[in-house]
């Protein structure tokens, strides 16, 4: 099973153009995305998505990010898994 | 990808020019030129057969702030909730996208199958007539 990774398009607006997100935000997600999809559980409003998210530690920052995984989209004939980064949202110390 | 879409990507890559980092040292002002002359020209800078940069009129920069301002703007003002929905229908949209790309490949497949039927049974006709045509010529030699 080989889990393809994908950004939401605004997303990826803000790490490669505006440079809100720091892209070591995006090495960091990379390197666990095996593990995030194995994390993901049904999304109750949403038939057919599996969605979770997960805390991540980047240069003193912190970010909760949701993940979503349309099953529709999955590829059957090379196992491929699809996972999209949703939304990221900054927490603040007093969010912690 | 519906019939739009395919003509907004093939003109884009019609406006795409390729150059690796030597042959762009080299060709640097000329290209700068071509770019004033047609803003909306690219270079892809490629690097070991890689793209790594692009190269581009500060007039098409300046459109495609503007572009990623607006989305960014409108992103701002929803909530979290509405931004995640936002989101999940892109998702949802890129689904039925991929299938009607797939739908479209199948038309064409089929379209290409009944061609070729067509050009068999028609052959399998000509022979038929062909045969039936001897054995007329058989039966008046007889």
């Amino acid at each position: 099973m080989a889990v393809e990774l994908t950004y939401d398009l605004v997303l990826e607006l803000r790490f490669l153009f505006t440079g809100q997100y720091p892209i070591a935000l995006m090495e960091q997600i990379g390197k666990q995305k095996n593990e995030v999809y194995s994390g993901l559980s049904q999304d109750i409003r949403r038939p057919g998505m599996l969605s979770g998210s997960r805390e991540f530690s980047v240069a003193g920052r912190n970010f909760l990010v949701l993940f979503a995984s349309d099953q529709r989209q999955i590829d059957q004939v090379s196992d491929k898994r699809p996972l999209r980064v949703i939304d990221i949202h900054e927490l603040k110390v007093s969010e912690k | 990808m519906n019939t739009s879409v395919m003509d907004v990507t093939s003109a884009l890559e019609e406006q795409l020019e390729y150059s690796n980092v030597t042959d762009l040292r080299q060709d640097f002002l000329p290209a700068i030129e071509r770019i004033q002359k047609n803003p909306a020209l690219r270079v892809l800078v490629l690097k070991h057969g890689h793209p790594q940069a692009i190269l581009m009129s500060s007039q098409t920069y300046d459109l495609f702030k503007k572009l990623v301002n607006a989305i960014l703007t409108a992103t701002d003002k929803m909530s979290r909730e509405q931004r995640i929905d936002a989101a999940f229908n892109r998702l949802t949209n890129e689904r039925s996208t991929s299938l009607d790309s797939a739908m479209a490949a199948a038309a064409t497949a089929s379209a290409i199958q009944k061609r070729a039927a067509r050009t068999i049974i028609g052959d399998i006709q000509n022979n038929l007539q062909e045969l039936d045509n001897a054995l007329q010529g058989e039966e008046v030699a007889g």
